[in-house]
């Protein structure tokens, strides 16, 4: 019986029935999980918005228009993308320093820049970017969504906090009677009807700026066109394009991981690169992958790109016809649901698994979190993190060097037989393995199972044999690969071990 | 004829399938495979969870719950298929069939459909599939699309086997057409002791046209030796074809399938698929 498994249908097919697949694989949950995630990502823009410093319909209408523009040329269906904390709290100085025009005219470029990173296929080298890395900086993500709610809970009457703890009350006991309705918005529901009827005195959305009150309006930043806007805006934009992208893909290997499909990193970039473009002029701010509202997009069952269309849809038209009443929603109430999505970010097993996990790369997650926690710089936290992983990662190579040292029968001829990566971390120990003292007439370097790297490598080695030769042992090398080799004769001084090399 | 392509999906048209394909393999001593998809849509598995929140360690044990429950669903969806396929190798066995391959990709019927048929120089597949089992006078819904898009002869089956004594080919001299008669006198050896009705359906007594195309038809198909009787009506196609086949207890029908233009399709829906729907014997399609 021959059965043939033929499971990657995708390769061969033709874009029409890919698009179709990708749109209509399941048109009823994603409608369904879209409305679950366009509700749930109200109170989300707002807290981001005002995170950002800006009016909460900024980062209303970047939910909305990112939402659509991924949902069209985003690389990963099923994925979530909008205003985000991240993006957020990189914003912070931008806006308080220079305003509104000019986080617009960052965001703008913000997009230049992704869809440039996309065009160079920067996606591919996200495997720089160890896991240990990315798990610090989903924490820290999730740390400092929190942290940003704490200025909404200090100096409050104490009905917030009351009202707070209700909210998550609901939000975390509700799914415990039922799941067919989405708990946070019923928090959000309950604490504004309450607040309205007791008439509490707690703040609210409508005083933290203006909300939307029609579709957003194409308009160009109102900014200088000159170096100097350019020089502001610039430094702003390149990290908000890296810490946007890196958070989208993170976002989209999660929800690859999550539904077992592969996705589209490079198109990913330009997807997000051109949502954020087009969101520069419609008054909204950059914006990226979300990870929480991913998550909760899959778990009501979205997996199409409709999913990520109709989130942004019923955002808007959600956010048009309930302002009123999402004007009244008491600040505790949408403090409760940010709180719901940090814990949600946050990777408690990265916590949990800490004995089992090796301990270098709890040192660089613990690094890159608290880095990121700190500066608030999630690219530096990024950067370092690669850095510790690099150097770690060499050192663990470098133990990799082993010489086995074997003595002829007459005792005149010794035999280095050398494996491992020879490089600038592991050349001591490489150096340190050969005796010189030895009195023997001819000493062999079996190289057959090492590799020369670099040009630290390669002196060693020159060394060694000209350390040989003044003690008047004959030296031969063999069985050098041929990236070594090429590197040595280009290399190495010694003559003999160039001659030998070419023999 | 060297390899046909049976498309099972293992419902109650299954039996039929295999052994109208192995009647026809064993004719022309073709290869017969047996495919089987495994339908992609049933691995969006659904947590049935909208509650939109999201606690510790969300992430996690969200892909503990989609990895078991798509664990779950595909283990039957293997087992499904494994038995589908099983119970095609001992039909077709039973029916003197040595070599069987076995198809079972996943994805699409409609989508990998067109991969595996190229291979094939015939397809059979069933009026309805497990969809619609039932619903006696109504089509499946993979049926239409593929006799469409197939550019290969495609035997539709219906639920009950029935031997193939009487074939009646419907035939209107159009290119199509001329196209059934070579696969006919091509495969002439395999239908020797078939009588095969030729029919045409005019709309007026005097058309001459067709009359000559029918004279063209019948000659050249008693040339290949074939046991030819031809005949000429008058009427509505659909009326005349299902009582033709009424009337001379026919077995197999033969005809071009979706002669008409689309737009006409759309409207009142074509000669073939009236004629699909209504009939209770084989038909082979051909495009």
């Amino acid at each position: 019986m021959n059965i043939r498994n033929i499971s990657n249908l995708n390769v061969r097919t033709p874009t029409l029935r890919k698009l179709k697949r990708e749109w209509l694989v399941n048109p009823k949950a994603d409608l369904l999980s879209g409305a679950v995630v366009g509700l749930a990502r109200i109170p989300e823009a707002i807290a981001f918005s005002i995170i950002a410093g800006v009016d909460p319909k900024v980062g209303l209408y970047a939910s909305f228009i990112i939402a659509v523009i991924t949902a069209f040329l985003g690389g990963r269906p099923g994925s979530i993308s909008a205003a985000t904390g991240a993006m957020a709290l990189l914003m912070v100085d931008l806006v308080k320093d220079h305003g509104l025009q000019y986080l617009l005219a960052a965001t703008f470029l913000t997009g230049i820049f992704q869809v440039i990173f996309g065009l160079l296929k920067l996606g591919r080298q996200m495997k720089f970017v160890p896991r240990a890395v990315m798990i610090g900086y989903i924490n820290a993500l999730a740390v400092l969504i929190f942290l940003a709610q704490l200025p909404q809970l200090t100096n409050v009457p104490y009905t917030v906090y009351v009202l707070t703890l209700l909210s998550l009350g609901i939000i975390y006991l509700l799914p415990l009677v039922t799941k067919a309705v989405p708990s946070p918005l019923v928090a959000l529901a309950v604490m504004t009807i309450a607040a309205i009827a007791l008439r509490l005195d707690v703040p609210t959305v409508g005083d933290m700026g203006e909300l939307p009150t029609a579709p957003p309006l194409f308009a160009l930043p109102q900014i200088p066109f000159n170096l100097e806007t350019l020089q502001i805006i610039l430094p702003y934009s390149l990290t908000l394009a890296i810490v946007g992208l890196l958070a989208s893909f993170l976002t989209a290997s999660l929800v690859d991981d999550l539904t077992d499909t592969p996705s589209d990193k490079n198109q990913e970039a330009k997807g997000q690169g051109i949502a954020n473009i087009v969101t520069s002029f419609f008054g909204g701010m950059a914006g990226c992958g979300m990870i929480g509202q991913s998550v909760i997009n899959v778990q009501s069952g979205g997996r199409g790109r409709l999913s990520t269309l109709s989130a942004g849809v019923f955002l808007l038209v959600a956010i048009l016809f309930l302002q009123d009443w999402v004007r009244q929603m008491p600040m505790a109430a949408l403090v409760a649901v940010m709180i719901m999505v940090s814990i949600g970010t946050f990777r408690w097993s990265s916590f949990t698994n800490m004995r089992r996990v090796p301990r270098s790369e709890v040192i660089v997650m613990l690094t890159t979190m608290f880095v990121i926690i700190f500066t608030r710089n999630f690219a530096l936290g990024v950067a370092t993190g690669i850095v510790m992983s690099t150097v770690f990662f060499s050192r663990k190579v470098a133990k990799l060097v082993f010489v086995d040292k074997v003595l002829s029968e007459d005792g005149a001829h010794r035999l280095y037989s050398v494996s491992g990566q020879i490089f600038f971390v592991s050349r001591d120990e490489f150096a340190n393995s050969f005796n010189y003292m030895e009195p023997v007439e001819q000493v062999t370097i079996d190289l057959s199972h090492a590799q020369l790297w670099d040009q630290g490598a390669v002196e060693v080695l020159d060394k060694a044999v000209q350390k040989f030769r003044r003690k008047g042992v004959e030296v031969t090398v063999k069985g050098l690969n041929e990236a070594s080799s090429t590197l040595l004769n280009r290399l190495a001084t010694e003559e003999e071990l160039v001659a030998d090399t070419h023999a | 004829m060297k390899t046909i392509l049976l498309c099972s999906d293992g419902s109650a048209f299954a039996d039929s399938i295999y052994r109208y394909g192995a009647w026809f393999a064993r004719r022309f001593q073709a290869e017969a495979k047996v495919l089987s998809v495994t339908d992609i849509r049933q691995k969006v598995v659904s947590t049935g969870n909208l509650s939109g929140s999201i606690g510790l360690g969300a992430s996690e044990q969200l892909l503990d719950k989609l990895v078991s429950l798509e664990h779950e669903k595909a283990k039957l969806n293997n087992q499904r298929a494994r038995l589908i396929l099983q119970n095609a190798r001992q039909v077709l066995k039973a029916e003197g069939l040595g070599e069987v391959e076995l198809l079972n990709p996943t994805g699409f019927l409609v989508d990998c459909f067109h991969d595996f048929e190229a291979e094939a120089d015939m397809v059979v597949l069933g009026k309805r599939g497990e969809a619609a089992e039932f619903a006696s006078d109504h089509l499946g819904a993979n049926i239409d699309r593929i006799v469409r898009s197939s550019s290969k002869p495609c035997l539709v089956t219906p639920q009950t086997f029935a031997p193939i004594e009487r074939i009646l080919l419907a035939y209107d001299g159009s290119p199509t057409g001329k196209r059934i008669l070579n696969f006919l006198v091509d495969n002439a050896s395999g239908f020797k002791d078939t009588e095969i009705h030729l029919l045409t359906v005019a709309k007026s007594e005097a058309d001459d046209k067709k009359t000559q195309e029918l004279a063209k038809a019948e000659q050249a198909l008693q040339s290949a030796e074939l046991n030819i009787t031809a005949s000429q009506l008058t009427g509505n196609p659909e009326e005349v074809i299902s009582q033709y086949v009424k009337q001379h207890q026919i077995s197999l029908l033969m005809m071009g399938a979706y002669g008409h233009r689309r737009i006409r399709h759309l409207v009142i829906g074509s000669t073939t698929v009236q004629l699909l729907r209504s009939s209770q014997i084989a038909m082979l399609l051909f495009r």
